[in-house]
């Protein structure tokens, strides 16, 4: 009942995105029959939840597929229908506002409802397309959808092999018990990992309010499957503590910024039909995921962590978000673009002291990740941003070819390191070095603020692998004082 | 019976099409080709006539797989033809052979001939025919080396299948690798040769050319050379199908990658063959949507990107599910470089194949093609948008839904071919 529930929902989304080029003459029409679904689906979702923390357990469906690859099976359990709901209620506010996007919705949901690699790889494949179509660089947003969609397919591919077919549970069964989970596994995460940081730089970029909606379910769609494959190793993860922090400063930051100063710009552009303005995407986007993650943790009743594997996996993907971060750096042209995603690694920078730490964190922990969170996430990119202008005035274009030579070379670069080093050192001198490639091959004082900024996060992993974090501390502080000179002269040139 | 009248029912249409005025000739085109469907449709019920065993015409499973695929591909873009209507009913016809033919001579007469007919359609130019002419002498060289080759151990030359499977164990090695290669170079400069539309048909009767030889090279246990050649013709089908891609050659191009793909699927063998088999039957449906919803209308301007995308090879449409098999296959023979390469120059092809065909998307040329329209040939008869429609529901349908009988002809043909389900 519960699954035919959420079943019947997704499949109202996908014929409702079929049939809107075809009410397209009638959009009133379209808008309220658009947001009359999507409010439907959102209360049966959150019926679907409730059932299920009441102790109803819904058993999969598996249906035979006549392909000789993957099968039809589809469940839920507690993770499946936080998100489901989270999205849902995301769905829902975007079509009461006009910017319905039922195809993504409904092929969020195949992703959050499957319970085979071959059906989660679709829905995840029509998410990203989707995304990619909608965004105001396409060519890119496809690129970047298609590309990212190989490591997983590779991953889900391999795990096969070992496998024998693409099921969970027989993913599940072919991961070693302990020790390393097998390249696919990795692949798969860094596949997922890669594009929940991809949609989340996105959501932060995006221009119109469909972009924003789409890029506000396809980063909890990434998160979700990346922890359903860190599911796979067994055992809880210790996610939901984490998501549940993250989600509360989220939405507190969300809070204090819509109070403190532009709360009449975020009617405007509701109004106008707009995205909303740029501080209030992320968070938002932060806050639906930690919100699922919360939700997910209160209806499956997980106990704490089991230290080990968890842990390992957090700070692997906060590196990772680190990498990815300096690499989309190298190609960034926008100022806010730039901005956003130092304030990620500065995030993610800030978290890893406390990945890191075995047990509860000591004082000192928390003031290293307090203090990383103030330099490296907020000022240092405000740095940036004055630097660079913060009228929007894009950095001077550049041929798309010297662009994606630079990425190749920084990708190399990243890859080499974590050839030769393993863990926080190969994330640190990969960062390093991808700063001096900012360096040396972009043109312009500004850049060179983001170059150094670059580095300076580079420090960072270095220092707390010696468990000496408050060093780099005093090195942000230092570039924070020979930065401001430029990043202010600039300003002042710029309004002169 | 039925196989004889679905090669000579064509070829008496074409002649007497010859002195009609263009509006009959197109009726007649139109109405050989619901014929011919029908034949073949009538086949698959359960009609016999698809010759007996040893008869220099029958229908195998590779064979019918193909006559069905050529068939509907043929009804689907006649319905958009205006002009030579002759030319389209002759290479109907000599398709039809190379599908049904047992001998590989007749299987390089009809190619040669449909080649040839295709090549001479008004937007080929002279380079074409010469290319043509290149391609079509290659793969008499290929088929008279096997031939060579089996007249190794007799005396007696033939070069029907049956003979030639029979005498392959004792082939030479060199004379049979030598065969197959010009083989499947001639084929693929035939196939390279004809102007876009009439090039897909093309290339899946040739197909059946390539696929008679690789089953001789198969029985002669040259199996590794024959696989690996064909892996990489495969990949540099699509290495060219994605530097050439253009909005002009979009419908070429498309049907060029994927020809890579069936290409590559059907060298790695094993489960890929079925995969590679059903990669053809999806393509063939995607492509049929790309073309019946080109027809620069703004009314069908979302069921072209719809169309698009089929033909890509996004999910969840058919396509995409076989190149996942095909990837999935090679994966699981262990051959992850090679699987990885695939999904990568897939993903290029795609993305080339989105920036030449959606308007809206950077450096596609919109404003050229807008500004180019004025002095461009009338445009095609439009198809409206219900055949697209339906087409691109075809391509939804197929990629989660998988006919018995279709499956069961699918797996036969790559047992044929050295694959398994």
């Amino acid at each position: 009942m519960v699954l035919a529930l959420l079943l019947g929902a997704g499949a109202v989304h996908a014929v409702c995105g079929a049939l809107a080029p075809l009410v397209a003459r009638a959009p009133r029409a379209a808008r309220l029959v658009g947001a009359g679904v999507a409010l439907a689906s959102a209360v049966g979702a959150g019926a679907a939840a409730w059932a299920l923390a009441a102790g109803v357990d819904p058993a999969p469906l598996a249906l035979t597929w006549p392909l000789p690859i993957g099968e039809v099976a589809v469940g839920v359990d507690a993770l499946s229908a936080s998100f489901l709901l989270a999205v849902h209620v995301v769905t829902a506010l975007a079509a009461m506002s006009g910017a319905a996007a039922p195809l993504v919705a409904a092929a969020a949901a195949l992703v959050f409802l499957a319970r085979d690699g071959v059906l989660l790889l679709v829905g995840w494949e029509v998410v990203s397309l989707a995304g990619g179509f909608r965004g105001d660089r396409r060519l890119a947003g496809l690129a970047i959808a298609q590309l990212g969609t190989v490591p997983l397919l590779l991953g889900f591919a391999l795990l096969a092999g070992r496998s024998g077919d693409y099921a969970f549970t027989s993913f599940a069964a072919a991961l070693p018990e302990r020790g390393l989970a097998g390249t696919g596994f990795v692949l798969a995460v860094v596949g997922f990992g890669a594009g929940a940081v991809f949609w989340l730089v996105h959501a932060w970029r995006a221009r119109g309010r469909a972009a924003a909606a789409i890029a506000a379910v396809a980063t909890p769609a990434a998160i979700y499957g990346g922890l359903r494959v860190v599911g796979f190793l067994g055992g809880p993860p210790s996610w939901p503590v984490a998501a549940l922090a993250g989600g509360l400063l989220a939405a507190a930051a969300l809070l204090v910024a819509a109070l403190v100063s532009r709360a009449p710009a975020v009617r405007l552009a509701w109004r106008d039909r707009r995205a909303p303005p740029l501080p209030y995407r992320a968070p938002a986007t932060v806050a639906v995921v930690a919100a699922a993650a919360a939700l997910a943790w209160i209806l499956g009743g997980t106990p704490p962590p089991a230290a080990g594997a968890a842990i390992a996996s957090w700070s692997g993907l906060l590196l990772l978000a680190l990498a990815l971060a300096d690499l989309y750096l190298l190609a960034a042209s926008g100022p806010a673009a730039c901005a956003g995603a130092l304030v990620i690694q500065g995030v993610a920078l800030a978290a890893l002291p406390l990945a890191l730490a075995l047990g509860p964190p000591g004082a000192r922990t928390v003031a290293t990740a307090a203090g990383a969170l103030a330099l490296n996430a907020a000022i240092l990119p405000w740095l940036a941003l004055r630097a660079l202008g913060a009228g929007g005035a894009p950095l001077p274009a550049e041929p798309v070819g010297r662009k994606a030579i630079r990425v190749l070379v920084g990708s190399l670069l990243v890859a080499l390191w974590f050839y030769l080093a393993r863990g926080l050192v190969a994330a640190g001198l990969s960062a390093v070095a991808l700063g001096l490639l900012v360096l040396a091959s972009r043109r312009g004082a500004a850049v060179r603020v983001v170059g150094t900024a670059m580095l300076v996060n580079g420090a960072f992993p270095f220092a707390v692998a010696l468990g000496r974090g408050e060093l780099a501390l005093l090195l942000d502080v230092l570039a924070v004082l020979s930065l401001w000179g430029i990043a202010l002269r600039r300003a002042e040139t710029s309004t002169s | 019976m039925t196989l004889a009248l679905l090669i000579a029912v064509p070829a008496l249409l074409a002649i007497a099409a010859l002195p009609l005025p263009p509006r009959a000739a197109r009726s007649v085109l139109v109405g050989g080709a619901t014929l011919h469907l029908g034949g073949v449709v009538a086949l698959w019920i359960g009609l016999p006539g698809r010759g007996v065993a040893g008869a220099p015409l029958r229908l195998d499973a590779p064979g019918h797989l193909f006559l069905t695929i050529v068939s509907g591909l043929f009804l689907l873009t006649a319905v958009r033809e205006w002009q030579g209507a002759p030319r389209w009913l002759a290479l109907l016809s000599a398709l039809s052979l190379a599908c049904a033919g047992q001998d590989l001579a007749l299987v390089w007469i009809a190619v040669a001939a449909a080649t040839l007919a295709a090549a001479a359609a008004p937007p080929a130019g002279a380079p074409c025919r010469v290319l043509a002419a290149v391609g079509i002498t290659a793969a008499l060289l290929g088929t008279l080396f096997l031939g060579v080759a089996a007249s190794a151990r007799s005396a007696e030359v033939s070069l029907s299948l049956p003979a030639l499977l029979d005498a392959a164990p004792g082939m030479p090695g060199a004379w049979v690798r030598t065969g197959f290669a010009l083989a499947l170079l001639g084929q693929g400069i035939q196939i390279g040769s004809a102007p876009a539309p009439l090039s897909a048909i093309l290339a899946n009767g040739a197909l059946v050319g390539v696929l008679r030889s690789f089953q001789v090279c198969l029985a002669a246990g040259q199996a590794g050379f024959a696989r690996g050649l064909l892996v990489a013709f495969g990949f540099a089908w699509l290495g060219i199908a994605i530097a050439r891609m253009e909005r002009e050659r979009l419908l070429a191009c498309a049907g060029m990658a994927n020809l890579g793909a069936i290409s590559v699927g059907v060298g790695l063998g094993g489960s890929a063959t079925f995969a590679a088999l059903l990669h053809a039957v999806n393509h063939a449906v995607a492509w049929t949507a790309l073309f019946l919803a080109d027809d620069r209308r703004p009314a069908t301007g979302r069921l072209r990107t719809v169309a698009v995308l089929a033909a890509a090879g996004a999910a969840p449409f058919a396509p995409f599910m076989s190149q996942l098999m095909i990837f999935q296959s090679a994966v699981r023979a262990g051959h992850v470089a090679l699987g990885l390469l695939l999904a990568l120059l897939l993903a290029l092809a795609f993305l080339t194949l989105a920036r030449a065909a959606l308007p809206t998307l950077p450096g596609s040329g919109a404003t050229t093609t807008a500004t180019a329209t004025a002095d461009r040939p009338p445009a095609p008869p439009t198809t409206g948008w219900v055949a697209p429609l339906l087409a691109c529901a075809a391509a939804l349908a197929l990629g989660v839904y998988l006919p018995p009988a279709l499956s069961r002809l699918l797996a036969s043909a790559a047992g044929l071919l050295g694959g398994r389900r």
